[in-house]
């Protein structure tokens, strides 16, 4: 009888055992491969990070909050600010206070518009200007691939994976369905013709479709938006700003304490740093994907250990059977095979097991989690990404293996026949 | 297969105590032989020492031309798959096995095994538990399943410890047939305190005449 055979039979009419073992690492393997999806997702935050400038200027939501909605089209529909300050910005104007105060921002480069406006499904319509295309840092241009920008109203352009996903071409006629944070207003859905498609930027802006401030502002100018809007529908929600000027002169970030003062202060919008922000999140989302790898890593080595105490007792038991088998003449060789396949079959079954669960799992966990990470339409997950976990957790089957192994190669065999 | 016990000393390896030492002894091919004595008296550990599964502390045991003490571990394994049939004291069948598949396992590597098992089950008139697992079987069933597993596997030496013991006469009977009525007439040595086997064997040897002191 084959050492493959031996091991099949073992595990098949052992079928408690097996089972117990089979769902106690195929659970391990779950567990460490949703957490370690989770790492994944959380940190494709990262990499998707739109390019926008060095400051952010929005309603006050707090830096991190403004980041991830402003560059990674993150959370709710953002909180709106008036659009005269983003003009008197980009003018270069000078701001004048209430109280008589006033200011002359002749530090900065660009100020580009974002007010989101439409959904083409799960994608987000943003209305910006020219300037979201050609910006002072030449690696932040957004290049177009084909046509044109969308001047005119009714025009859109695609990000490069809205295009590739849905299909689309220049000319094209797409509806989208208008979204300004009003829960219910009477919105309608209305038609947008595809006058360009961007290159690829590997960010969320690909995920996206953009049209002039003109078409967004149109969309704001709904009963609903305007009787609870002071500013009626001249708002944006936020706007990038570029202080490469301000470094030029001299002044400590490009001028952002100014920027900071002038706004911070005497408007009701809020200026982030941008790296500063960047740095947070990444030390706020550091600790907690250090946690969850760490967790990764303890459930394996928890799964491991139970696998190799189950084999431990489950050969124990074995002790004077395999020494029957080596007094029929089985060598050490043929015995460690059996206990090799074991390990082995065992492993590659919760595997199995182990991904289904993960597969079921893993989008509820997702969203028990809710906004702590990138939502699922925009950083999607494959169960691939467990296969790292699969891998440890066969390897950590098999070596489980060798506690036995070193049992059975000190085996006194005429002692266990005795039953001494 | 000629099997010669050449001046044995064994000593437990715990104390180092002397547990026996037996006169040179020679079995020879095809010989029918049993050996008694009392409980505890090292009979079992004769046998295993003929087996190659444990090594004499003093002197040497030949089975055929080679010295087993010269073997390695692999090669004592070999020759006890070639050329052993073995029954052991407490059966030492794999309970999670069927009767077939565990007299099949003195078949590994051999071509139909699977017939070869089914006839040996056969002779013993058991090939109707051919399916069963062996933890459901009776003790004289299970001793039967030993035997078969010896006679499928067609050795040259055949070793049985206590095969009789607990059985009632009929299986008694039956079974220690089945053993010194093998084809090619294999040496038999037999230990066991069982009087009702003395008749059965030409040579009948009492453990305490191979002790010397």
């Amino acid at each position: 009888m084959s050492s493959f055979r031996l091991a099949v039979l073992n595990l098949v009419r052992h079928r408690l055992s097996s089972g117990v073992a089979l769902v106690s690492i195929g659970l391990s393997i779950a567990c460490a491969g949703i957490l370690l999806r989770l790492y994944e997702v959380s940190s494709s935050r990262f990499s998707s990070l739109a390019h926008g400038g060095q400051a952010i200027v929005g309603a006050k939501t707090g830096g991190i909050e403004m980041l991830l909605g402003a560059l990674h089209s993150e959370g709710d529909f953002p909180g709106v600010i008036p659009k005269v300050l983003y003009q008197s910005l980009k003018a270069g104007a000078t701001v004048k206070f209430s109280d008589g105060a006033q200011e002359a921002p002749n530090y900065l480069q660009a100020v580009i518009p974002l007010l989101y406006f439409a959904k083409f499904e799960e994608y987000r319509v943003i209305g910006t200007d020219e300037g979201f295309l050609k910006r002072p840092v030449d690696e932040d241009s957004m290049l177009l691939k084909e046509g044109t920008w969308a001047a005119k109203m009714g025009q859109v352009v695609l990000g490069a994976e809205v295009a590739r996903v849905k299909r689309l071409k220049v000319g094209d006629n797409i509806v989208v369905d208008r979204w300004n944070g009003i829960a219910d207003d009477g919105t309608s859905s209305f038609s947008l013709q595809v006058s360009g498609i961007f290159s690829p930027t590997g960010t969320v802006w690909d995920r996206a479709l953009f049209s002039n401030l003109d078409q967004a502002q149109e969309s704001f100018r709904t009963p609903g938006f305007l009787s609870q809007s002071i500013w009626k529908s001249e708002v944006v929600n936020y706007f990038l700003v570029y202080l490469d000027k301000g470094l030029d002169k001299g002044l400590d970030k490009g001028g952002f304490a100014q920027l900071g003062n002038l706004i911070n202060r005497r408007t009701v919008a809020e200026a982030i740093w941008v790296p500063d922000e960047i740095r947070r999140l990444k030390e706020l989302t550091g600790t907690g994907r250090e946690l969850g790898l760490l967790m990764t890593m303890l459930i394996l080595i928890l799964g491991g250990l139970a696998v190799a105490s189950m084999m431990v007792t489950r050969f124990e038991a074995l002790s004077v059977q395999l020494a029957v088998l080596r007094a029929l003449g089985y060598g050490r060789a043929a015995i460690a095979g059996w206990l090799l396949w074991e390990g082995a079959l065992l492993g590659i079954a919760a595997c199995v097991v182990g991904a289904l669960l993960d597969w079921v799992g893993f989008p509820s966990v997702r969203a028990l989690l809710g906004e702590a990470l990138p939502p699922a339409s925009m950083v999607t997950s494959s169960i691939v990404t467990s296969a790292p976990v699969w891998g440890i957790a066969m390897i950590a089957t098999v070596l489980a293996v060798f506690i036995p192994l070193m049992r059975l190669y000190s085996q006194d065999i005429h002692r266990s026949l005795k039953g001494l | 297969m000629n099997v010669r016990l050449g001046a044995l000393s064994v000593y437990l390896p715990e104390s180092r105590r002397l547990l026996f030492r037996l006169r040179p002894k020679e079995i020879v091919s095809g010989t029918q032989v049993l050996i008694q004595g009392p409980s505890g008296t090292g009979k079992t550990t004769l046998l295993h020492l003929m087996a190659g599964l444990f090594l004499p502390s003093e002197g040497y045991v030949f089975v055929g031309e080679q010295n087993l003490s010269f073997l390695s571990d692999e090669a004592r394994g070999r020759l006890r798959r070639q050329n052993f049939g073995i029954v052991f004291q407490s059966l030492n069948l794999l309970p999670h096995l069927t009767a077939l598949e565990n007299v099949m396992l003195s078949l590994r590597g051999h071509a139909e095994a699977k017939t070869k098992a089914t006839t040996a089950l056969s002779q013993l008139g058991m090939e109707s538990f051919a399916g069963q697992r062996t933890a459901q079987l009776s003790l004289g069933e299970q001793q039967r399943i030993a035997v078969a597993r010896v006679l499928a596997a067609t050795p040259s030496v055949v070793l049985a410890d206590e095969p009789t013991s607990g059985l009632d006469e009929v299986n008694a009977t039956a079974v220690i047939s089945a053993l010194l009525d093998l084809p090619k007439k294999p040496t038999v040595v037999v230990v066991s305190h069982d009087h009702r086997l003395r008749d059965r064997f030409k040579e009948v040897v009492d453990f305490q005449d191979l002790v010397t002191s």
